[in-house]
């Protein structure tokens, strides 16, 4: 965190906002996965993986 | 869009009058099966518009607003800190108002919408707290304090939680439904007391408003960076739910 923070001059306390950053992105992107990875699931039980998406 | 299909079309004795016609389809969206094909043309628009006003607000936040005078870089932490925070009060809002509608109307839509979105504003004051803490530390010196936000970002938390643990634990969705309402309405209630109760005793805190009041003092980079990072958070989160969603509606057989 304090290389990347140094790297980009955000100055004493810039790990500290990497840091905060970093916990936001990781988060925002374990929910995309989990919900692609539900999708992926229910689709599969439903038979429909690959299917056109939609009503039938 | 194609040429509509039999089941989008009004029945006979609607389709002259343009009123009727209209809100028979605008009902089409309000089951599971319409909102299964809107929300899933929608999905990739909220997308874009999160990518884009994210990335906007960051380069505005980062390269255009001027440092803090008192906090230095750090300060820069509002710009994810605020709109989690202000979106995991406003989702919290939002699932127990369509928990309550689906507990009270028995439609099965408006309780997928809680169940869909309550996981997003579970994220979101995950977020909020550890941006929190981490933001607390350099400039006050201390990860955790309990005052007033940082006090119901902690509930509110619990309240998510409970909410999704308690739908998990009962097994008929109808049911399960009307009980996390009940926890959803009651946990609005507690979340109000703690709220005006902590207030009352004078805490403080440089919470939401106070950095929305800073925001407004350090002038217009500032604000514009944190109204596109706000509007970022609410397309993404309309996004993820509507994503979710879906598979919630597949799961209970809506669209199948």
């Amino acid at each position: 965190m304090s290389a990347l923070a140094d790297l980009l001059s955000l100055g004493s306390h810039g790990a500290y906002l990497v840091g905060a950053y970093a916990v936001g992105a990781l988060a925002l992107a374990a929910e995309c996965v989990e919900v692609a990875l539900r999708r992926r699931s229910v689709l599969a039980h439903l038979g429909r993986l690959g299917a056109p998406d939609g009503v039938e | 869009m194609g040429t509509s299909s039999p089941a989008t079309m009004p029945p006979a004795h609607l389709a002259d009058v343009p009123l009727a016609a209209t809100m028979h389809a605008w009902g089409r969206f309000t089951t599971p099966e319409g909102f299964y094909a809107i929300a899933g043309r929608l999905i990739p628009w909220f997308t874009l518009a999160a990518t884009l006003l994210g990335a906007a607000g960051l380069y505005v936040g980062f390269a255009i607003a001027p440092v803090d005078p008192r906090q230095g870089e750090v300060h820069r932490i509002a710009y994810l800190h605020v709109p989690a925070m202000a979106m995991s009060l406003f989702l919290y809002v939002i699932v127990a108002s369509w928990a309550a509608l689906g507990a009270a109307s028995g439609r099965r839509l408006p309780a997928m919408m809680a169940l869909a979105l309550a996981p997003t504003g579970a994220v979101c004051t995950f977020i909020a707290l550890w941006t929190g803490a981490i933001w607390g530390k350099p400039t006050g010196g201390a990860w955790w304090e309990w005052d007033t936000a940082q006090s119901a970002e902690l509930l509110l938390f619990a309240l998510y939680f409970g909410f999704l643990a308690l739908h998990a634990a009962i097994d008929d969705p109808r049911r399960a439904d009307r009980a996390s309402a009940l926890l959803a309405a009651g946990g609005l209630v507690a979340l109000a007391a703690t709220y005006g109760l902590l207030r009352g005793r004078g805490a403080e805190y440089q919470d939401g408003l106070a950095a929305l009041a800073a925001a407004l003092e350090a002038g217009a980079p500032t604000l514009a960076g944190m109204a596109m990072t706000a509007g970022a958070m609410w397309m993404y989160a309309f996004a993820i739910s509507f994503a979710r969603v879906r598979c919630v509606i597949l799961e209970r057989g809506g669209a199948a």
